[in-house]
């Protein structure tokens, strides 16, 4: 019912359908390399109506019959205006030539012409040409600390890639990689993010404004869209660096019909290690990622992907008999964890209207901790000893999308998906073998849970300066047969008021069908997955959000201001001094508290779009509080990520075609931290205890840091070569990756910090071919 | 080696500890902390002190509480009021002692601080030795495997379980190190043991957690054992146990199994000892962990304990305290033989 009141709601505030309007579709490629180009803007300039190309470099525009003008604007290519004579319906390529390679812009994409930059609010899009010329810890390039650099989205820690976006916490991020979700973006304890940037086309980042064919999560959408690889000819690009080196290599299959890419990367400390350390106690750290792509133009209207990616981490501690270690055995301890993914996709366009595309795939996730200990040399009468504790999560995916332009002014989209989640978020295996083996490993507790969404959008232009996207999705799911559903409306609308000045509003409803435990304290520790199920609901969130922005067209200078309610409910949280066993024992809703949060703020960004000179200022003061009836005496207490100030600077300059440099600046207020108030003595035992009192209720200091880059490019015989430079924390300020207490002689305890990065060179070698 | 130096100098760059500025939660409450066990026939003793702010410099003697008034009531009847002797203990001036089995509730008043209150009582506690069975001998070891049976009573009941034995020992001209197996006196010394009943654990978190179970053929090793009743609730419970204890020339094995039945006030004390961080917060942990405290309005614990000691000899026969010197303070030296 609800459903049918929806689409008749559409039909009444519909625009009549102009009868003289006519199709124009068709792709948007990458001249060189044949690549189909996402957020390609195109911009009919009499009608003063826009539309951009969608992840497959897709785009749809009706215009009236006669001759239309269009400017074509993407940040990495050379922009083109044309004049289109359109007599019936038509299908066409447009194939655009990449500005040159050093000339690359910082800036998040936005129109050349007019004052349109979509109807979603709160939407910024990257290339990985940005996110490369941006300076870099340790030499890596970083997606999720670039977009860490945009207002309202803010770092875990120090030095590290979680993504809090809005007072959300980092497990509420849609984290999508050529259509499937993942779900720990981090290595090395997130010092990384797990995208590799070569092997990316297109970063989207949504904190607001949702549309309705996005779900289940509460606080954004990262979508990243992996390369296709060169259709024109082999080609490649390799980078060493200071922990890190990476290969890509892509080339065409069948000229212009099939393509396929390669991307690697892997850290080389762990070898380094193995140098320096002494063998009797030897810690090893490293990461690899493996990014495969094919793709194949079956028709003129069908295209179909096969997109892989693997991507490991491994900490191991090796302590062997020998040194000051007096122990007769050797013990390992070792941290693992992976991200796999595969999907395939196909799209078709099924008419000069409608555009299908089709997800299927499957995700895996799992980390594990082990501990081994034997003798160095085992005999019959040894014993070795192994405990694991485990964690894992596999999601079966499979979502048809459609895209549908029955007219000028409306632009559907409708679609539904499914996926299967299968949940074991606490394994534990003791194995005893003195020599014969005793496995005392407990039955896991596994859950099967599925997921359903059907969702129908409709991005209706009213007139040239009213546009609006209006949606609904209807989710649900069944886990331990209890179920949830729930209509999640949402809406945006754009109202331009002057060519410089338009502002913009949203309202949305989400769902959340899974949970992640950490603790309040922790991100790093071990984290757990687990589904909905009677006692602890689906989480909720709805948003409302308002801004605007004004084009100072002479500078080429944007301003946009947007301010944000957010309230969360059904957000969990381990009851107080709930200890590890108890989950499995007691069952999850026994042991966690069930509450709600609020979060709030206003984000500011002045951005620049200069070919010589760009970059962008922003500005975020927000607050996100939580409060669990069992927890702190019901009392709300801040969230451990509310960071109530955030600055960020960016700059680029191009000195010359080969030169650019670059400076960053970023400062964010410290984080909230939960610290015991009180020490008390029992002095049966002979030993002092600590008292705490109220939940995040002390802070560490801010956080901020300079960083200078300078990339030089040269082209070469056989490609291009770069050579990047940096200078990582220009100042020296020690910011605290993690405090800890030390108590000094007279018994008093002085907090102190460890800072991961001080002055930090980073410095980089690059070839492309 | 350009490369490596500057790689050198980012890994050296890693790991640098300063003093930090925190924006620290100044919202302190001064409470009352209380430390009481008790035990059947353990005259009433309280420990009273004060707690401190986290960052301040700590003599703990200067935060002990001499002046109060502690009552033990049970029924709703004060049964006794306790005196100040020294050092923030408060002792009974009548020589009372708690007895199993009663609901004692202490109240604590203060001139300066909010009256604070905690209940616990002692649980009953009922064990037999059954049997032993020497297993096997060397010059150097003997084997035994002992029968006890607990009696369980009605309710939750939580036990732990610990074996001596006892050594003979002496000490050289100069006082050290001691000498064993010459006699002129003994002590106690720990025995580790293996048994037959599953839920045995190392320690109290790991009774619930079932990957922590050793199988029933071959056992863990204990120092002391904690279980529940939980597969035995109400009824009698027979466990076997099998130790090694050394071979002595001048002294047969004396074995003491003691069995103790905790309330569950000082339960959940223990429980918590093994699992909080000693040394402070750590900012890589989950949620802070913080110990267990009864006490209504203030800190600490207030609990009792029950334990059965049952003491046999390697062929079965009971043995007295009162037979043997027990103890390091009454070592003698070697050639007083």
């Amino acid at each position: 019912m609800l459903w049918n009141c929806f689409l008749l709601s559409l039909l009444i505030l519909s625009p009549t359908v102009t009868a003289q309007s006519l199709s124009v579709n068709g792709y948007v490629e990458d001249l060189e390399t044949g690549e189909r180009i996402p957020r390609v803007n195109l911009y009919l300039i009499n009608e003063k109506i826009g539309t951009s190309t969608n992840e497959f470099g897709y785009f749809n525009l009706n215009v009236r019959r006669g001759v239309s003008k269009v400017s074509i604007s993407h940040i990495v290519y050379q922009s083109q205006l044309l004049e289109w004579s359109v007599l019936s319906d038509t299908s066409l390529v447009i194939r655009l030539t990449p500005r040159i390679a050093s000339l690359d812009s910082l800036m998040i994409t936005s129109p050349i012409f007019g004052n349109y930059d979509g109807i979603l609010m709160s939407q910024h899009s990257l290339t990985a040409a940005q996110i490369e010329s941006i300076p870099a810890i340790l030499g890596e390039a970083d997606v999720i600390k670039t977009l860490q650099l945009l207002p309202g989205a803010k770092p875990g820690r120090e030095g590290f890639s979680g993504l809090h976006v809005r007072g959300g916490n980092d497990d509420q991020n849609l984290i999508r990689l050529d259509g499937l979700t993942l779900y720990n973006p981090n290595h090395i304890f997130g010092l990384f993010s797990v995208f590799n940037p070569v092997a990316l086309k297109e970063i989207e980042l949504i904190k607001g404004g949702f549309p309705a064919r996005y779900g289940g999560r509460l606080s954004s959408v990262v979508r990243l869209t992996m390369k296709d690889g060169n259709l024109k000819r082999f080609g490649g690009e390799g980078k060493l660096g200071i922990l890190t080196s990476r290969l890509m290599l892509e080339g065409p299959v069948v000229k212009d019909r099939a393509s396929w890419i390669i991307s690697g990367r892997r850290t080389f400390l762990d070898q380094i290690n193995r140098w320096v350390q002494p063998k009797e106690e030897q810690t090893n750290l490293h990461f690899f990622d493996l990014n495969l792509k094919g793709s194949l133009i079956a028709t003129k209207r069908d295209r179909i992907y096969l997109s892989g990616y693997i991507g490991g981490d491994n900490y191991t501690l090796l302590i062997r008999p020998g040194g000051q270690n007096y122990s007769n055995r050797e013990t390992t301890f070792q941290v693992d964890w992976r991200n796999q993914l595969a999907s395939l996709r196909w799209h078709r366009l099924l008419s000069d209207q409608m555009f299908m595309s089709l997800t299927a795939g499957i995700v895996g996730y799992d980390i594990q901790s082990r501990i081994t200990s034997m003798e160095p040399s085992p005999s019959n009468s040894s014993e070795t000893y192994r405990t694991q504790w485990s964690s894992s999560i596999t999601d079966y995916t499979a979502r048809v999308d459609l895209e549908y332009k029955p007219s000028l002014r409306h632009y559907i989209r409708f679609g539904v998906e499914a996926i299967s989640h299968l949940l074991i978020p606490s394994s534990s295996i003791s194995v005893l073998e003195r020599p014969e083996e005793i496995d005392t490993t407990a039955t896991p507790k596994r859950f099967v849970t599925s997921e359903f969404a059907a969702y129908l959008e409709d991005e209706i232009q009213f007139t040239s300066n009213f546009h609006a996207n209006l949606g609904l999705r209807y989710s649900g799911g069944q886990s331990e047969g209890y179920r949830a559903s729930t209509f999640e409306p949402r809406a945006s609308v754009h109202l331009i008021l002057t060519d410089r000045l338009n502002v913009k509003a949203s309202y949305t409803l989400m769902q959340q069908y899974l949970h992640r435990l950490t603790g309040i304290g922790s991100s790093i520790s071990q984290e757990t997955w687990i589904p909905f199920m009677s006692g602890i609901p689906p989480q909720k969130s709805s948003q409302v959000a308002a801004g605007l922005s004004y084009l100072f067209s002479e500078q080429r200078l944007n301003l946009s201001l947007d301010g944000y309610f957010k309230h969360l409910t059904n957000q969990i949280e381990y009851g107080p001094n709930i200890l590890p066993y108890q989950a499995a024992l007691l069952g999850w809703p026994s042991v966690v508290e069930n509450g709600s949060g609020t979060a709030y703020g206003v984000e500011v960004l002045l951005r620049r779009q200069h070919r010589r000179l760009n970059g962008w200022i922003s500005y975020t003061w927000s607050q996100s509080n939580r409060s669990y009836p069992g927890l702190n005496d019901g009392l709300s207490f801040p969230d451990t990520y509310d960071r109530t100030h955030e600055i960020s600077v960016l700059g680029q300059m191009h000195v010359t075609q080969q030169t650019l440099l670059s400076v960053s600046w970023i400062f964010i207020s410290g984080n909230p931290i939960w610290l015991p108030s009180a020490r008390y003595f029992d002095p049966i035992n002979d030993i002092q205890w600590f008292e705490y009192t109220s939940i995040n209720s002390s802070r560490v200091p801010p956080t901020h840091r300079l960083d200078l880059g300078a990339k030089f490019t040269k082209q070469i015989k056989w490609g291009t070569r770069t050579f990047s430079i940096g200078l990582l924390n220009v100042y020296n300020r020690r910011n605290p990756m993690y405090i800890y207490p030390q108590m000094n002689i007279n018994g008093a305890i002085q907090w102190r910090r460890v800072t991961l990065l001080q002055l930090v060179p980073d410095i980089s070698y690059g070839i492309r071919f | 080696m350009k490369h490596l130096a500057i790689i050198g100098l980012s890994v050296f760059s890693i790991h640098c500890a300063i003093p930090v500025e925190l924006e620290f939660d100044s919202n302190f409450a001064e409470k009352v902390v209380i430390f009481a066990e008790f035990e059947p026939d353990s005259l009433w003793t309280v420990n009273l002190g004060r707690n401190v702010i986290y960052t301040d410099s700590i003599n703990w003697n200067e935060y002990i509480i001499t002046e109060a008034t502690v009552t033990i009531s049970a029924d709703s009847e004060i049964k006794e009021s306790l005196i100040h002797v020294g050092q923030g203990i408060f002792q009974s001036p009548h020589g009372s002692r708690p007895v199993p089995e009663t609901q004692y509730t202490i109240t604590v008043n203060t001139p300066a601080l909010p009256e604070v209150s905690a209940s616990s009582k002692i649980p009953a506690i009922q064990a037999d030795f059954v049997k032993i069975q020497e297993l096997s001998s060397d010059a150097t070891m003997r084997s035994f495997r002992i029968h006890i049976r607990i009696v369980d009573q009605i309710g939750q009941d939580n036990y732990s379980l610990q074996i001596h034995h006892l050594e003979p020992i002496c000490h050289n001209d100069r006082g050290i190190p001691p000498f064993m197996n010459r006699g002129e006196t003994t002590i106690w010394r720990s025995v580790s043991f293996n048994s037959d009943f599953p839920e045995i654990r190392d320690n109290v978190p790991d009774i619930n957690d079932p990957s922590s179970a050793q199988t029933g053929a071959v056992g863990g090793s204990y120092g002391e054992g904690f279980f529940t009743d939980r597969s035995f609730e109400g009824q009698s419970k027979m466990i076997e146990l099998t130790i090694d204890v050394p071979h002595y020339d001048v002294l047969p094995p004396y074995i003491q199994v003691s069995i103790t039945n905790w309330s569950h006030e000082l339960w959940s004390y223990i429980e918590y000892q093994s699992v909080v961080d000693l040394f402070g917060p750590s900012y890589f942990e989950e949620n802070p962990k913080f110990i267990y405290s009864n006490i209504q309005g203030g800190l600490g614990i207030f609990g009792g304990k029950n334990q059965e000691h049952l003491r046999f000899d390697h062929e079965g026969a009971s043995w007295d305290l009162n037979e043997f010197q027990i103890g390091f303070e009454l070592v003698q030296p070697c050639d007083s033989q």
